[in-house]
């Protein structure tokens, strides 16, 4: 795995966005995350999935930015999701509060339907 | 979405509670009656949601200073980041009144004129500290939070390291994991996880995250000591080309020995700038390091305890196959009386003695021992058992082909490690003569009332080179004559000072033995043999092959 963070943006349909991460969210990872977020948030996509099958390292800037992205997200009425993430990630994630206001999925379908509004 | 969600602020610059500065003109505020400006300032802060954008909060502060001040324009400025632009911007007014909380002034209110009423202006603006105090408060608290869930996380990552090492062997895994964690918490941009085996000449695993800090052969080069570079003359030579701005570097150390480094670089900066490792960061990766180091050690024990048991293992199955090659029994055979016994060493070696009761009424017996130990020992007792059985019914009259036959074997279906001495010997009652070929195996005795005479090798041992000739010899025995065939776990036993049983006291008992009967004698021998050793543990199989020509003869 690099230390540089790569992201695909993929739109499944007009309501949602899934953001596939390969790499180190650090501080330029994590800058790289919410280019595309506040992309996506600026032409009214609020439903974000961050889809963290290729991410295996994370560290506590780029859970900042992670924050601010969640925080932006709920500010205009949007849910953020996350996916596949490592049992570390998951764990960190818990630990840092992220898990309160995000929900975590093991797999990108469930995650998608809860964004959607089709299942709790 | 921070008054209904306290997510935890992470620390970065420009989203404290101290305030960018902020300019406004009021061209309203005039027209409000002295009274009702102070109770509309009052009402414009009640309104502010101290959650808002930080931004638009000091906007609002200003707006209802500048119409509880009846002012048109106004600076307010965060002390710890004023700018002159700031004060330019209001025409470079003379009045300027802190807004203090806690002893803390928190923000600088500057205008053009003094308030039209002090006493009811200094309630708003108090009412604005407190507002921005408040702030301050809830920032610090978000800021405290997250720096006690990142402490949570770095206890957590440490607890789940010490987990791992207890729930896997797969060092592989767990150094990825242990660099990993490293450098996350350590906020690092790289890193690189070095370990070399015990002898610290190899390095058997090598993890990295983004380039390469060092290489293998580097790292052994390092110091045994924590390496903290955050500037480039801090470097040692070897880190003096690592593609990075700042390191830092924590041996791996197991009883004191050196096996390895934890190296992180550039710790990262939420502005993008990077960090000094502090004493702190050496603390964590150091625990990191000795975790590793655990973990290594871990893996080791039970590397070794995995080839404890399979080489356990070996043995039993080797022992098993000598079991069973090895005589229960010994036939009664014309004009002998034989006796042999065999005591496997903890290490089965492969020591093999036999006797076959020839048609004509000779007896062939032999004794031999296989180089090596363990399973491949015994599987090549095997085939010296199998060549013996096969070929001495019909070639015992031919006993140096017979043994150039089994060397050819040997040479052709084992590896040139792979080899035994034998003694092979022919026994005519008839002709009362006793024929021998000694391939590199210990001399056997001839005891007879003459004294002792040693029946010496005519050659190398089987199986290590083609083509060799093994020479035959003959003696005549007579009733009462003894032969004593013995491995040299016998004469090389050791005792607790590395002393040899030896020749000379095997020889002695042979001597003070021959009126005995062969069975006494060898446990005679086995028993001497045990006094001797006093416990110590041998590692080679013991065997007595112990032949008397019998009256009858």
């Amino acid at each position: 795995m690099s230390e540089t963070l790569k992201v695909v943006v993929d739109r499944p349909d007009a309501t949602v966005a899934v953001l596939r991460t390969d790499g180190y969210i650090n501080n330029t990872g994590g800058e790289e995350i919410a280019k595309e977020a506040y992309a996506l948030l600026g032409s009214g996509v609020n439903r974000l999935l961050l889809d963290l099958e290729k991410t295996k390292i994370v560290n506590s800037i780029g859970i900042s930015i992670l924050i601010e992205i969640l925080e932006k997200l709920l500010d205009q009425g949007g849910k953020l999701a996350f996916c596949r993430l490592t049992p570390t990630i998951e764990k960190t994630f818990q630990i840092m509060g992220l898990a309160q206001y995000a929900r975590i999925f093991p797999a990108p379908e469930p995650a998608l339907a809860w964004l959607r509004g089709e299942s709790e | 979405m921070h008054g209904s969600s306290p997510l935890p602020s992470p620390p970065s610059p420009g989203s404290g509670a101290s305030p960018s500065s902020a300019a406004l003109s009021a061209s309203s505020a005039s027209a409000v009656n002295p009274d009702a400006a102070i109770l509309a300032a009052h009402e414009r802060l009640a309104e502010l949601d101290p959650f808002s954008d930080r931004e638009r909060l000091f906007d609002g502060v200003l707006a209802a200073l500048l119409t509880a001040a009846h002012a048109e324009r106004g600076v307010l400025v965060d002390p710890l980041r004023a700018s002159s632009s700031d004060a330019g911007a209001a025409g470079d007014p003379p009045f300027a009144i802190p807004l203090t909380a806690r002893d803390e002034t928190l923000a600088l209110l500057v205008l053009e004129k003094p308030p039209a009423d002090p006493v009811g202006f200094a309630s708003v603006t108090a009412h604005a500290a407190r507002l921005l105090d408040s702030v301050r408060m809830a920032d610090k608290v978000q800021k405290a939070d997250f720096e006690l869930k990142y402490r949570v996380w770095e206890l957590q990552s440490l607890y789940d390291v010490g987990l791992s090492i207890a729930g896997t062997l797969d060092f592989e895994s767990l150094a990825e994991d242990i660099l990993y964690k490293s450098i996350s918490l350590l906020n690092a941009r790289t890193g690189t996880l070095i370990v070399c085996d015990r002898a610290a000449d190899t390095p058997v695993t090598v993890r990295h995250l983004g380039e390469p800090l060092l290489d293998g052969e580097s790292a052994r080069l390092l110091p045994s000591t924590v390496l903290r570079c955050n500037t480039i003359q801090d470097r040692v030579g070897l880190l003096a080309n690592a593609p990075a701005e700042k390191l830092l570097a924590v041996p791996i150390l197991a009883e004191g020995r050196w096996l390895g480094v934890l190296v992180v670089a550039d710790k990262e900066n939420r502005d993008g700038s990077i960090d000094d490792f502090t004493e702190a960061d050496e603390r964590v990766a150091s625990l990191f390091a000795n975790q590793a180091a655990i973990a290594l050690e871990n893996a080791r024990l039970h590397r070794e305890a995995v080839e404890k048991e399979k080489m356990e293992r070996e043995m039993e199955l080797a022992a098993s196959i000598q079991r069973t090659i090895l005589p229960d029994t010994l036939p009664d055979v014309p004009g002998l009386v034989i006796s042999g016994a065999n005591r496997p060493a903890k290490q089965v070696g492969g020591d093999y003695f036999d006797v076959y009761p020839l048609a004509d009424g000779r007896t062939a017996f032999c004794v031999a021992d296989v180089s090596g130990k363990g399973v491949p020992a015994a599987l090549l007792v095997s085939t010296v058992h199998a060549c013996l059985h096969l070929l001495v019914p019909n070639n015992a009259s031919d006993l140096p082909g017979l043994v150039a036959r089994v060397n050819r074997h040997l040479v052709g279906f084992s590896s040139t490690r792979k080899f035994a001495t034998l003694f092979i010997a022919v026994f005519d009652p008839a002709a009362g003569t006793l024929t021998y070929v000694n391939a590199g195996h210990n001399p056997g005795l001839w005891i007879s009332p003459g004294g002792v005479n040693l029946l010496p090798s005519g050659g190398v041992p089987v199986g290590m080179m083609p083509g060799v000739v093994h020479k035959q010899a003959s003696i005549r025995v007579a009733p009462g004559d003894t032969i004593l065939l013995y491995s040299d776990g016998i004469t090389e036993a050791l005792n607790g000072s590395d002393e040899e049983f030896g020749m000379e006291r095997l020889t002695a008992l042979a001597i003070a033995g021959r009126v005995q009967a062969p069975a006494e004698l060898s446990r005679r021998i086995f028993g001497a043999v045990n006094d001797f050793t006093t416990g110590v543990a041998q590692y080679d199989d013991q065997t007595v092959l112990i032949a008397r020509v019998s009256a009858a003869s």
